[in-house]
This record gives structure tokens, C-alpha cells and sequence, in this order.
């Protein structure tokens, strides 16, 4: 399976008469652009907004972040299952659009606070701390139904997801006429068999029923989706879509779209493939609520890497609490089987810093890359000049810290309310260390 | 104007004596004396050693009421910014007098103590959090290398500059973590650091963590029907308008609720402030999470003995474990208080 992937580099973003991209700048033609969001019952329509790096505003609560991309092969599906047909993804030609993304967001319900109390700032101290403050962004804003959305939160939901995952594969597709800034092809091309096998497992939260989490080609893994072998490529291309309800209050530890598009050690695997290592494939895991599942989905997750012959795992999480038993297990059962690992976590270390990080701990667990304590507290300004979304849902984002910030005008939040300021695919820089 | 250090040493270090001296009692005398002259020349630029604080080992470690009593009129007279301790490398006596001295300092004066141990000293583990311990050799042969380290560490606090990680300071970290931004990304360390791990070559994890200790069931209620049980939750269930405002995540406190002469909980009196869950449905029934209901027809039945009046909530979703374990503490003191034979623990 190989992938060439094209791209173009978005230095502005702006509203103008036609879609295109030119010297950098990703033009988009509006009222084309909600028209290709389509209509939902759930949904009195869509909105959407430019915010660009550095200025002042805020963009709460995020429920999505997807880099625009396309397929350029003819016949090849754009998030198959989703937006075009399913069909095997991951080879062929892909152009994404770098240096921007596409927000989903919701507003119009005072009453309905989400509880998805991620937030980005496009300037101030927690884009510091926020990889998606440095992107253009096209924000999907969802206006709600009050009387549908209190019956049916996950109609609005679902409407946003399908619309903005439309939106992304539009703004890419109106680009593919510029001559792309680079390209790179993505191969697991044969590689000496004596270097060790590694593979990359990409644990996602499962909590269906009550909340829809991830989808591959289309289909809701949920609780009785089996962890499954991916080609890298397949990750690049839409193949699993990851999308955060409207029930997930932490939101730094997630994987948005976007890590999973750009997931890091992916890209470092591969640079890496036939050099000092041999990467194997992907395992999808998926982080069900119950313990039997957690352990069924281990003992599939660990036989996959022992039968594909891997000697390393780096295994990236999302969420935090209960997923971090299925971290435990499957670093247990995997290093029983002769599989090296390396974890990429968050910690919940408290405000002071002086809580253990995660909920549990195995003596296997001997390796592992820290993303933040999530917990740490960060003083933001009440307002930013423009808030695209739902302005009820930034009482969720006020931490009782005790004191107030020395700033005027300032209130501190947590770093989980900072959306991915935690990565668990490891997309940032931020680590915690003792001190 | 020039910040002022405190220095304490023992009577060895104060060229009072050896072991024939340990019972020194403790005086503050004005000035440096033995390593704090080379404390003082190494921070001339940023502070003035203003006076040294001498007591014998045994006599701290017998009356160490009465040397923390000297200790705090020095520290009256001198109003030091910053207390040096030692260095007392490995020695057992003299590195706990430096723990208590800093102990003292930071806890009744504000003020931080740099002390320098080695990494035998069993006051290490005693006293890291409450102290900056810079790692030094185990005797007086490292005094050169430990005056240079605990002074440039003394330097920076002084000047109120921000400090790195305790690795990179040189101290023994004080069981807190803090975020730092790096070079690299997680994810291309984690790559780096798996192909050490799996080539055998040494690496090092950025966290480990103790394996938690699990909590043993307790033995099963003796006679339900004599029972008081109580319902605890962390479901987030709580008066409409969340008096205690407790946090949807990452919660800091618990709060404790009367349901006295409620044959139920009615939707909209108790609500749920819960950030990781759908709330639709517990709100509309909230004794989904605080089973009240239930437990009232037990109660009439006579199949328990009775519902405990008060119900307890916290947030369970992205909570500390030290707080968890507080919060757990607490509300089992209260429970034991108001004699309660067992609890129903519903979790979200």
C-alpha cells in the first residue's frame, strides 16, 4: 500500500468569491462552503467563521478538529463511509492542507450547557499551550434546536460531524489545482527482517452506548468492535474518524482527528522504517467501559502484536481514569509476550503536582513519555473580543483554584479544559518532570 | 540592597569540636564562620551571610524544642531571606537537625532552606519536600562541588528566577510535577525511547508511578435488618444550583446532603453536575445514582434497619487520587461518627 502525500502550506485564510488556494492563502467562498455542509433535521443550520493565528478569540466548546484533506486518485473516497463510498483508503494520491483545520463547534442553547468544556484561544497564554492556536481555522458552528437538542443531544452531534468531515474534504478538493509545497510517499516498503518489528497501538475511547466515539469506514467501533490491524496509511486517510461528544469534560487528553491524521510516532516509525526498525501496522484498540471488555480487548490487541511478530509498542491513549486499566493491561499482556512498550500518557497530577498521575499501575509499566499534568492550572482572560460557539459552556471551564490570578480581568482554568494541551498522541511539547 | 543568608552548621563544621562537642547548645553568632566564608564569597554579588547558626548534633536531637527556640530568635533579629543548611552529606543527626531547621523556617517564617546531602542520607527521604536537598558526595571531601551547587541554586532563588526540573537544578525533587515544553514531541520521544528499550541500551521513563495498593472487600453486614446504610456517590448528584460548587471535573471537594423525610429525590431538586457522562437521564430520575427510593421501601419493609439521612457526591471524572483518597477518608470519619453499618458506593 502506497500513499503520496501532497501538501500545501495555508499561511492566511480568507472569505472571497471563489474557493481556492494561491500564494499561500486558502480563499473560501462562504455560501458555497454551507452548502456543502448539506441539511440536518437536528440542526437549524450551520455557521461558520475564520480564526487565524493571534487573534482574539476564543472558540469554545470544541468538538472536532480535522486538517482538510482529500483524495486527488481517481475513484478513492474522501472519510469513506462518511462523506464518499467504502473503499479501501490509504493508497493513491492525498492532498491535505497543512497549517489549517477545520473546528466543529455548537451554539444557540443557553439552557444546554456542553459539557465538552474544550476550548482554543487563538492568542494569549493558552495558545502557548495549544497546537490548533497556530492553524487557520474554519469553524462549523451548529445551531441548535433547544426543543430537538434537549430531546436529542446526539442529533446535533451527528449533524456537525457529518458536516465538518463534508467541509474538510471541500476546502482540500477546491486546492487541487496549486502545485503542492512538498510530497512525500508513504510505503511500508520491504525492510531487512533482522531489524525489530514495531508497531504503533491506537487506543480510542469506546463508551458507546451512551456516547459515539470513534467510527472506521463509517461504522461505530463500539463495545463489540474487536481491536483490528490498520495500515498507517489507512490513519492518514479518514479511515477511522474520531469525533468528541458532548460528554467528555476533559478534553486535553483526547485524540482529536487531527492527531490521529498527524499522529508523531507514526511519522517517526516511518522515518525510521528500514533503518533501525521494521514499523508492522497499527492496532486499533478500542477502550470499552467494562472490565471483560477491557480485558477481551487486550488479550485481541496483544495477540495481534505477538502474531505479527513485534518486539516495540508505542502506545498512544485518549481519556484518562478507566482507560488507564486498559493501558495497564495491555502493557502487561503485551510485555508477557515478548512486546517492548512505551506508553504516552497524561497525569492527573492534582494542582499542586503532588497526586500520583494515572489511576493505575502495573510493575510491567516501566517506560513511559509524559504529556503534562493535565491538572495544572493556567490563568486565561475572562473574554477574548470575539466568542464563536456557546458562551454557557464557559462555566465549565472555571477552576476554584482558591485565589484569584494576579492579572486583572484573568480566571484560572485547567490545563484539560486547553484543547489537546495534553496530546495523548503526543502531537505537543509540553512533559511533566519532578521538581 | 544585598538579600541576608542564614547559615546552620554543627559544632564540627563550626570548629567548635568533634564528638567530644556534640552537645553544643545551639547560639547564633553574627557573620560566617567554617563554609559559609566560602558561601559567602560565592554569593557576594547577590547576598550577605548576615549570621551563623551553630548547634551540637546531640543536643539537637535531644532538645530539639529548645534549639528551634534559639533558632527562631535568630531568624527574628536577622530576618534572613534564604536559611542555609549544611551541607551535611551523609551524616544522620546533622542532616535531620537541617530538616527541622527548614522545617521551622519555611512553616513558622516563609522562608526556603537549601541543604546538601548525599543520596544515603536517611534525612533525604525525610525532609525533600520540605526543602531544596542539592545531591552532594557523602563526606566533607565534596564540600568544594556541594558549595558550588547549593550556591547556585541560592543564587537563582534569591533572584527569584524560575527553576528548572529538580534533575536539572541538582536537587532531590520534592515529590511535585510540573509542566516544562521540550524540543521534541511526545511522540518522537516515545519512539526514541522504545527502540533504547528494545535494543537494550538504558533509558529513562519520564514518570513512574507506585503500584497502587488494593483495597480488600470488607466482610458482609451481619444483620441488614439492623442496619443503618448510607448512599455515597460520585455522580456528581447535588442541589439544583450546586451550593458547594463542585467542580464537573477534576473535582476539589465533596459535599454531604440531607434527604431527611424525602420518600425520594425529585427530579430537579437534585440535579447532576457530572462532566463525563450524559446527564439526561439521572437527571430526570435522580435516584438512578442516589437509589433513595429503593432504599425507603427496604426501610418500610424493615428489610434494612434505616436510611442514614445524608447523602455524599463528589465528581469522580478526572479527580486526583489524593484527593479521591481524601475525600474517601473524610466521609468515612463522618459515616463512623454517625455510627453507619454500611454504605451503597454508586459510581459513574
Amino acid at each position: 500500500m502506497k500513499l503520496e502525500m501532497q501538501t500545501l502550506d495555508v499561511k492566511g485564510m480568507e472569505w472571497g468569491e471563489k474557493t481556492h488556494f494561491k500564494n499561500g492563502v486558502l480563499t473560501i467562498d462562504r455560501e458555497e462552503a454551507l452548502a456543502v455542509c448539506g441539511d440536518f433535521p437536528g440542526v437549524d443550520g450551520f455557521a461558520l467563521h475564520i480564526a487565524r493565528p493571534g487573534d482574539r478569540t476564543r472558540i469554545i466548546p470544541v468538538k472536532c478538529i480535522v486538517e482538510p484533506r482529500c483524495k486527488t486518485s481517481d475513484g478513492d473516497p474522501d472519510f469513506p463511509g462518511i462523506v464518499g463510498e467504502i473503499k479501501q483508503v490509504g493508497h493513491g494520491r492525498t492532498l491535505a492542507l497543512k497549517g489549517a483545520a477545520v473546528v466543529m463547534t455548537e451554539t444557540n442553547d443557553p439552557e444546554t450547557v456542553c459539557k465538552t468544556g474544550g476550548f482554543i484561544d487563538m492568542s494569549g497564554p493558552a495558545a502557548d499551550y495549544c497546537v490548533y492556536s497556530k492553524l487557520f481555522l474554519l469553524v462549523i458552528e451548529a445551531k441548535a434546536i433547544p426543543s430537538v437538542h434537549r430531546e436529542d443531544p446526539q442529533a446535533l452531534d451527528d449533524a456537525v460531524r457529518v458536516a465538518g468531515l463534508r467541509l474538510a474534504a471541500y476546502l482540500a478538493k477546491k486546492c487541487m489545482d496549486a502545485a503542492p509545497d512538498a510530497t512525500k510517499t508513504y510505503e511500508l516498503s520491504e525492510a531487512d527482517p533482522s531489524l525489530p518489528g514495531v508497531v504503533y497501538i491506537l487506543q480510542l475511547l469506546t463508551q458507546h452506548p451512551l456516547v459515539e466515539d470513534f467510527y472506521v469506514y463509517g461504522q461505530l467501533a463500539g463495545e463489540h468492535f474487536m481491536p483490528t490491524l490498520m495500515h498507517p496509511n489507512e490513519l492518514m486517510d479518514g479511515a477511522v474518524t474520531n469525533f468528541i461528544g458532548a460528554h467528555c469534560t476533559v478534553c486535553s487528553d483526547k485524540q482529536y482527528l487531527y492527531d490521529i491524521q498527524n499522529s508523531p510516532a507514526v511519522e517517526e516509525f516511518y522515518a525510521r522504517h528500514g533503518r533501525d526498525l521494521r514499523f508492522l501496522g497499527v492496532i486499533l484498540h478500542n477502550e470499552v467501559v467494562t472490565l471483560e471488555g477491557k480485558m477481551r480487548s487486550s488479550l485481541f490487541t496483544s495477540k495481534i502484536a505477538a502474531m505479527l511478530g513485534a518486539k516495540g509498542a508505542v502506545m498512544v491513549t485518549e481519556g484518562h481514569g478507566n482507560p488507564d486499566e486498559d493501558i495497564m493491561l495491555n502493557v502487561r499482556n503485551l510485555e508477557r509476550c515478548g512486546v517492548r512498550t512505551v506508553i504516552i500518557s497524561d497525569e492527573l497530577g492534582g494542582v499542586d503536582g503532588r497526586s500520583p498521575g494515572l489511576a493505575d499501575w502495573v510493575p510491567e509499566c516501566d517506560a513511559m513519555v509524559s504529556v503534562g499534568n493535565t491538572h495544572e492550572l493556567l490563568a486565561i482572560p475572562e473574554r477574548m473580543d470575539t466568542l464563536i460557539g456557546n458562551e454557557s459552556s464557559l462555566s465549565i471551564i472555571r477552576a476554584s483554584a482558591g485565589e484569584e490570578p494576579k492579572e486583572a480581568g484573568y480566571f484560572y482554568t485547567q490545563l484539560n479544559h486547553v484543547a489537546g494541551s495534553c496530546s495523548q498522541a503526543g502531537i505537543g511539547n509540553l512533559s511533566a518532570r519532578w521538581i | 540592597m544585598p538579600k541576608k543568608i542564614l547559615h546552620y552548621v554543627n559544632q564540627f563544621f563550626a570548629g567548635v569540636g568533634g564528638e567530644d562537642m556534640a552537645d553544643y547548645k545551639p547560639e547564633a553568632r553574627a557573620g560566617s564562620l567554617g563554609p559559609g566564608a566560602q558561601i559567602a564569597k560565592l554569593l557576594a554579588d547577590d547576598a550577605e551571610v548576615v549570621a551563623t547558626f551553630i548547634c551540637g548534633d546531640n543536643f539537637f536531637a535531644t532538645h530539639q524544642a529548645e534549639a528551634l527556640s534559639v533558632f527562631d530568635k535568630a531568624m527574628e533579629e536577622y530576618k534572613p531571606d534564604l536559611i542555609v543548611a549544611g551541607p551535611s552529606f551523609y551524616a544522620g543527626r546533622y542532616g535531620f537537625a537541617c530538616g527541622h531547621v527548614a522545617v521551622r523556617a519555611a512553616e513558622r517564617f516563609g522562608v526556603p532552606t537549601i541543604g546538601g546531602m548525599s543520596v544515603e542520607s536517611p534525612a533525604v527521604e525525610m525532609f525533600r519536600e520540605k526543602m531544596f536537598i542539592v545531591e552532594t558526595g557523602d563526606s566533607a571531601r565534596a564540600m568544594k562541588h556541594a558549595l558550588e551547587d547549593m550556591t547556585n541554586l541560592a543564587r537563582k532563588l534569591l533572584r527569584g528566577e524560575t527553576l528548572r526540573t529538580a534533575a536539572e537544578e541538582g536537587y532531590f525533587h520534592r515529590n511535585r510535577r510540573k509542566n516544562f515544553l521540550y524540543e521534541e514531541n511526545g511522540g518522537k520521544r516515545a519512539v526514541d525511547m522504545l527502540m533504547r528499550k528494545v535494543k537494550g541500551e538504558p533509558f529513562v521513563s519520564e514518570y513512574l508511578q507506585a503500584v497502587p495498593e488494593k483495597v480488600a472487600a470488607a466482610p458482609a453486614v451481619a444483620d441488614l435488618r439492623k442496619a443503618t446504610i448510607a448512599l455515597l456517590n460520585t455522580g456528581g448528584m447535588v442541589p439544583a444550583g450546586n451550593p458547594d460548587r463542585i467542580e464537573g471535573s477534576a473535582a476539589t471537594k465533596f459535599g454531604a446532603y440531607s434527604m431527611e423525610g424525602m420518600p425520594r429525590l425529585e427530579s430537579g431538586v437534585i440535579v447532576s453536575v457530572h462532566g463525563g457522562y450524559d446527564s439526561t437521564f439521572s437527571d430526570a430520575d435522580p435516584n438512578r445514582i442516589v437509589p433513595l427510593d429503593v432504599l425507603r421501601e427496604l426501610e418500610r419493609e424493615g428489610r434494612i434497619g434505616k436510611v442514614h439521612e445524608i447523602f455524599y457526591s463528589t465528581v469522580g471524572t478526572g479527580a486526583s487520587l489524593l484527593n479521591g483518597q481524601a475525600f474517601g477518608k473524610s466521609i468515612a470519619e463522618m459515616l463512623q461518627n454517625a455510627e453507619v453499618d454500611a454504605a451503597i458506593m454508586v459510581s459513574t
